[in-house]
Order: C-alpha cells, then sequence, then structure tokens
C-alpha cells in the first residue's frame, strides 16, 4: 500500500506532453540562439590564439547543440505521435495505480476544517508555496533575519493548514531562534 | 593504498571533535534521506554552506557522514511507508514494504541497516585499493581526454538518468555546460554573458544552483502534491540478521560491485546501482518469484548496491574531479571551497587525502550502523511531521546555505531562480543531474578544449586518434547509437538476415 493522497483529487499538470515538449523545444531555441548571439559579440581576433583560442568559440557550439535539440524536440512533438504513446503506455507513475485505487475506493482522509478552494488544485498550491519563498528572499537583508525568518515560516505553515495560529507562531518563533543560534553562534556562519 | 596507512588515518580521526562530527551528520543524513522530498544531494549541498567555516577534515567528515547517511536512511519510509526516502531507495520498495507489511518491518530495517554497512564498506575498500590506480591511470589525460570525459560524462548521464526520454537527458547536460559558461573564461579572463553585472564576473556560484535545482524545486514539488506520512506499520525490535548476510553473501559480493561500478560512472548515481543490481540478483536468484513480495534477497541487493555506489562515486572524484553522482558531485564543490584540489595531482599534492576519505567512509559506516539499529523509535516520530510545517524550515536553511559560502544575497536570489528552473525541468521530465553534471564540467570542457586547439594550431586529428580518447569516443559513441531507433532497426534488420 502506498501512502494515501492528502487530498482526494489533485489533478495533475493538465497539459500532455506533446506540448510540454513544444513549449519546451521553443525555450531552448531561443535560449540557444541568445547564446549563439551573444557569443558571437565576443572577441574572436585580438585575442592572442586565432579563433581557436577566442572565449567565444565553446559557449557558440554548445548554443548551436542546445537550438538543435530544442528544435529536434519541436519536431518530435509535431510529427512523432507515435513516440508519445509508446511514453506512455510505458511510463512507470510510482504509486499512480494506489492513488487510483483509493480514489475508486471513495477513501476521504480526515478533515479538520474546510479548505479553501485553491488548496485542492496543484498549480495555485505551486504559485503560492513558491510566491511565498518569493518574498522571504525579499525580505531578507530589509529587515531583521530572525524576525524574517519567523514570519515566513508562521506564514508558510498558517496557509497550508499545517498547524494553528498558536502552534505555528511557536514553531515559527523556535525555529528563527534555534537557526540563528546553531549557524551564527555555533557553526559560526553568516547570516542574510 | 596499505592497511597501515588506513589504520593510521582512522586512529588519527579517533578524537572526540571527529566522531562527534560523524556521530550528529550521519544522523542528520540518516533523517534528510528518510523524509520523502529532502534528498542526499539536498542534505549534502545544506551542509556544504554551513560548515564552510570548519576545517577541512572537519567539513570533511560531516559531509561524507550525511552522505552516508542520506542514502541509508531512505531505506526507512521505503520499509515503513512505500515511499522512497531518496530516488536511490526506489528498489528497495519493493520488498522492504511487504515485509514490514507481514510484520516483519523489525527485520526488514535490520537487513537494510546490515546490507547499507556492508554495502558501504565494500565500496571504502574499493575506493582504498582502486583510487590510486586510477589515479595512475589519470596522470596520462593530456587536455584532449579531459574534453573527451566531459563529453562522455554528459551523455551518459543523460542516457541513464532520462532512461525513457534519452534526449531530455542529454539537453539537461549540455543546458548546464552552457549555464557554467556565465563569468570569466579560464584562459583570457575575458568577461562572457555578464552584462556588466559585476556579481555575475566569478560565474554562478555552484552551491546556490545545486540548492536551488535540487531543494527549492524539491520544495515547491512536495507542497503541490502533499501525502499522508502515517506509518501504519508496528515496529517491534530491530534485529541485525547475520545469518541471512552469511546465506546471501554471493548476492552482497555482485551487488557490492555493480554498485562501485555504477558509481564510478560519471554522474549516474545511487537509483540506478540499485535498480540494476536488483535485476541482476533476481535473475541470478534461486528464488526469482519471491521478489518484489518481501525477498530478502531484493532488500539486500538494492540496498547494498545504492551504498556501495558512495564509494564507487567518490573514486572518480579524487582522481579526475568528475563527480560519479549528484551528491559526490556536491562533495567536490565542497572540496574545491576548502581547498582540496581532487584530480591526478591529488596524491602527490596530499599524499594521505585518500587515506583520510576512506577512514572518514569507515567512520560514517560504523555511526551508521549503530544509529541504525538503536534509533528506530525516535525517528518514526521524526517521519510524521507534516511536510507543511517542515518546508518551511528547509527554505530558511536553504538560504542560509546559500548565502554562507560568499555572504551575498546575490546567490540566494540565484539559488530562487535555479529552483524554479528546477521545478519546472521536473515538471516536463528533465532530469536534475546532467544538468549539474554538465555545471562542474563546463569549465574542465571549455579550457580543455581551447587549450587543446593551441596546442595543436586549431588541429582537431588528436581529440580521435589518441588511445584513451578513442575508448571514450566509442563508449560516447555506443551509449547514443544504442538509444537510436534507427539504430536498433538496422541491427534487428541484420540479425534477421
Amino acid at each position: 500500500m502506498c501512502a494515501p493522497p492528502l487530498f482526494h483529487i489533485l489533478p495533475r499538470g493538465g497539459m500532455s506532453m506533446e506540448k510540454k515538449d513544444f513549449i519546451s523545444g521553443m525555450v531552448l531555441l531561443l535560449t540557444g540562439t541568445a547564446f549563439f548571439a551573444g557569443s558571437l559579440f565576443l572577441p574572436w581576433k585580438d585575442t592572442g590564439y586565432d579563433w581557436f583560442g577566442a572565449p567565444g568559440l565553446v559557449p557558440a557550439i554548445l548554443a548551436v547543440l542546445l537550438a538543435l535539440c530544442g528544435l529536434r524536440l519541436i519536431i518530435r512533438s509535431r510529427k512523432e505521435r507515435d513516440f508519445y504513446v509508446r511514453l506512455a503506455a510505458g511510463a512507470p507513475c510510482f504509486c499512480a495505480e494506489e492513488d487510483e485505487e483509493e480514489q475508486a475506493a471513495g477513501e476521504e482522509p480526515a478533515e479538520d476544517a474546510p479548505r479553501p478552494a485553491w488548496m485542492d488544485r496543484e498549480a495555485p498550491r505551486a504559485v503560492i508555496a513558491a510566491g511565498l519563498c518569493c518574498a522571504y528572499i525579499l525580505l531578507l537583508g530589509r529587515i531583521p533575519y530572525m524576525a524574517a525568518t519567523a514570519a515566513f515560516i508562521t506564514a508558510f505553515i498558517l496557509l497550508f493548514r499545517g498547524a494553528g495560529v498558536l502552534k505555528s507562531l511557536c514553531i515559527g518563533g523556535a525555529a528563527s531562534v534555534s537557526i540563528w543560534f546553531v549557524f551564527y553562534r555555533i557553526f559560526a556562519v553568516f547570516l542574510p | 593504498m596499505s592497511i597501515s596507512v588506513l589504520f593510521s588515518e582512522f586512529m588519527e580521526l579517533m578524537n572526540p571533535t571527529s566522531i562527534f562530527n560523524a556521530f550528529w551528520a550521519t544522523g542528520f543524513g540518516i533523517i534528510v534521506g528518510m523524509l520523502p522530498g529532502l534528498t542526499a544531494t539536498m542534505g549534502v549541498a545544506l551542509l556544504t554552506g554551513l560548515t564552510f567555516r570548519f576545517m577541512p577534515e572537519q567539513a570533511m567528515v560531516v559531509l561524507i557522514s550525511t552522505y552516508v547517511g542520506s542514502i541509508y536512511g531512505g531505506s526507512r519510509s521505503a520499509i515503513l511507508l512505500n515511499i522512497p526516502g531518496t530516488p536511490a531507495n526506489a528498489a528497495t520498495c519493493l520488498d522492504g514494504n511487504p515485509l514490514a507489511r507481514r510484520g516483519e518491518a523489525g527485520y526488514a530495517i535490520g537487513l537494510a541497516t546490515t546490507a547499507s554497512g556492508v554495502g558501504t564498506f565494500f565500496g571504502l575498500i574499493c575506493l582504498a585499493i582502486f583510487s590510486p590506480l586510477l589515479g595512475k591511470i589519470a596522470l596520462q589525460f593530456g587536455s584532449w581526454e579531459f574534453f573527451v570525459l566531459s563529453i562522455f560524462g554528459i551523455v551518459i548521464c543523460g542516457n541513464l538518468t532520462a532512461p525513457k526520454d534519452p534526449l531530455k537527458g542529454w539537453i539537461a547536460g549540455i543546458a548546464g555546460l552552457l549555464l557554467s559558461q556565465v563569468g570569466q573564461d579560464p584562459i583570457q579572463a575575458l568577461p562572457r554573458f555578464t552584462f556588466g553585472e559585476l556579481q555575475l564576473m566569478g560565474g554562478l556560484s555552484l552551491i546556490p544552483v545545486l540548492v536551488g535545482a535540487y531543494g527549492v524545486g524539491e520544495i515547491i514539488e512536495v507542497m503541490q502534491r502533499p501525502r499522508d506520512y502515517t506509518v501504519r506499520t508496528k515496529v517491534k525490535q530491530v534485529i541485525p540478521p547475520l545469518r541471512d548476510l552469511f546465506r546471501y553473501w554471493k548476492t552482497i559480493l555482485r551487488s557490492g560491485v555493480i554498485g562501485v561500478l555504477v558509481g564510478a560512472i560519471p554522474g549516474v548515481g545511487e537509483d540506478t546501482a540499485s535498480w540494476i543490481s536488483y535485476d541482476t540478483a533476481k535473475r541470478f536468484s534461486d528464488h526469482p518469484e519471491e521478489f518484489g513480495s518481501g525477498s530478502h534477497e531484493g532488500l539486500i541487493a538494492a540496498e547494498t548496491a545504492n551504498n556501495a555506489c558512495i564509494g564507487g562515486a567518490i573514486i572518480p572524484v579524487l582522481t579526475l574531479a568528475v563527480p560519479g553522482s549528484a551528491p559526490a558531485a556536491v562533495l567536490l564543490a565542497a572540496m574545491w571551497l576548502h581547498g582540496i584540489r581532487p584530480g591526478p595531482l591529488l596524491p602527490i599534492e596530499q599524499p594521505f587525502f585518500i587515506g583520510t576519505v576512506t577512514a572518514i567512509f569507515l567512520l560514517s559506516t560504523i555511526a551508521m550502523v549503530i544509529l541504525g539499529l538503536s534509533l528506530v523509535r525516535p525517528l518514526v516520530r521524526v517521519l510524521q511531521v507534516p511536510r507543511m510545517i517542515l518546508m518551511p524550515i528547509v527554505f530558511a536553511l536553504c538560504c542560509v546555505g546559500s548565502f554562507a559560502v560568499n555572504g551575498r544575497l546575490f546567490d540566494v536570489y540565484l539559488m530562487f531562480l535555479f529552483g524554479i528552473l528546477g521545478y519546472f525541468m521536473r515538471r516536463n521530465d528533465f532530469p536534475a543531474a546532467p544538468m549539474v553534471l554538465g555545471f562542474i564540467l563546463g569549465p574542465m570542457a571549455d579550457d580543455n578544449f581551447r587549450r587543446a586547439m593551441i596546442i595543436t594550431g586549431g588541429d582537431i586529428s588528436p581529440f580521435f586518434t589518441r588511445p584513451i580518447s578513442i575508448i571514450l569516443w566509442l563508449l560516447t559513441l555506443a551509449v547514443v547509437l544504442g538509444r537510436s531507433t534507427l539504430f536498433r532497426k538496422l541491427l534487428r534488420s541484420l540479425k534477421k538476415r
């Protein structure tokens, strides 16, 4: 038996792998082209060695390779549907079968309070987790380290319903003081 | 390396500071490995920044102990939850969890602990024997060979870490190589892709890149799809099953050899080692039908190989400065940070360092077995800490680890950016290991390629005519052609004829 998911239905990704590969291919093609253009602007003459000693040589080769790989990904996503059929057929997805079994059996995890709608969807959860992390790193250096860390940990736990208000505050405070004490006082590591 | 050198290095480590560091770091590693969502690479990367101010030897004690502990620790959640704590323990789930469900959780934990201990010990013996030998071969390497070696590393790593779609593995490797070109070039110190930004002159720092790709990406993914980690199996008593170890000595030996060999291949790592070992053990077993339903032999095969792989992964780190796995890549970065220069000249510059590393391995193996067999109930409790409490604390630690190395917030922002990149790579099935390997091998590839070209005046033929280069090119070609559908069709039609 696999560990059950905490939430009954969390739709996975949504986008097909063909579409994902097409977008990835485009991004890689553009990145490769940009790096290639950037490497052409680096000095190729007057380097003291000739073209083969130029600093842009290796980046240019790698950029072309990356762009070609991106192009291959685009072509594959458009022309080779068989590949994705084979990929889907042979793709071992860890615990997926068990998830489905549990969902089919209608096994609902116990809940204390109703959750907001965003918590049952993958994308908003990821965006909120990333957003909180982003806010924390932007706070670092602007307000005292312990205050920023305590606020971040408390907010994270509260928003994701990890604990109640008092417990979240206690965990946030204790964690920030512990990190400060262990790393600043004992390990003599600089803190942001 | 003689036994006496190893013994004297080990006795030198027998001081309270080293023992204390080995035990807490192994314990930390076990917890990191045990918690699904935290990987060995992340654990070692986190502590690299945090042990920046340690003496080099003590930093190595902490990092190697964390590495050993985390690869072993993943077996705990694999057995109790059927979720591998690290990718290296995925094969352990197949037989470990059925044993736990049969009420033999304690026995399975004991078996995994002793098999991991034996595997690590086998790896360290190979490290002591083969590192000096490979070091002698590495002295024959010129710029040509080092360049071809980095290409070989990327190709094989991409191939093995993305078995379903190797193209994505190779793309990740090339992207890593390209990103490593940011900063001053190694020959003329001319800035590349820095846009006049002073912070980029020194290039993208390795630790923030590693912590971001492995740590932050993982945090976002774990928060995206949380799971319930309630342990439903009772663990009564953990028994070290020595009788089973003697019974399956052939499996242990075979798995140890597989682990070390796979570990020595650049960038591949413990997960591949344990799967290959598990599959091989099944093929050679007298009872293959028991595999997948609680086979002791299967559990031993998986756990011996993944821990033996650690020793194997360190061999190329010390002799060629090429990491054998993702956590070994971080270890290599940590060595550079502490002024140790691994590579062909290491035995000349620091003749006792290989012995010290081997002795540290021995100390951490002892710590792993002691902690693994004794701290069962507290570890089960840690396993059940909700991820929404754990993950913000881990992120705060990631920030401290990234900041500590250079003391600048730019590295924290860099870590976050690479975290987002790592997250999207996961969502699109691009493996992170080849990117990290590419990032590490990039400067070596660039420097050696241009140096070789300058020596020969632009003639590329030595890349294809020198004996070691020929062998590496042939291996690379075999890997690429082996995955080509067209080539396989051609082989099949030739066979039919």
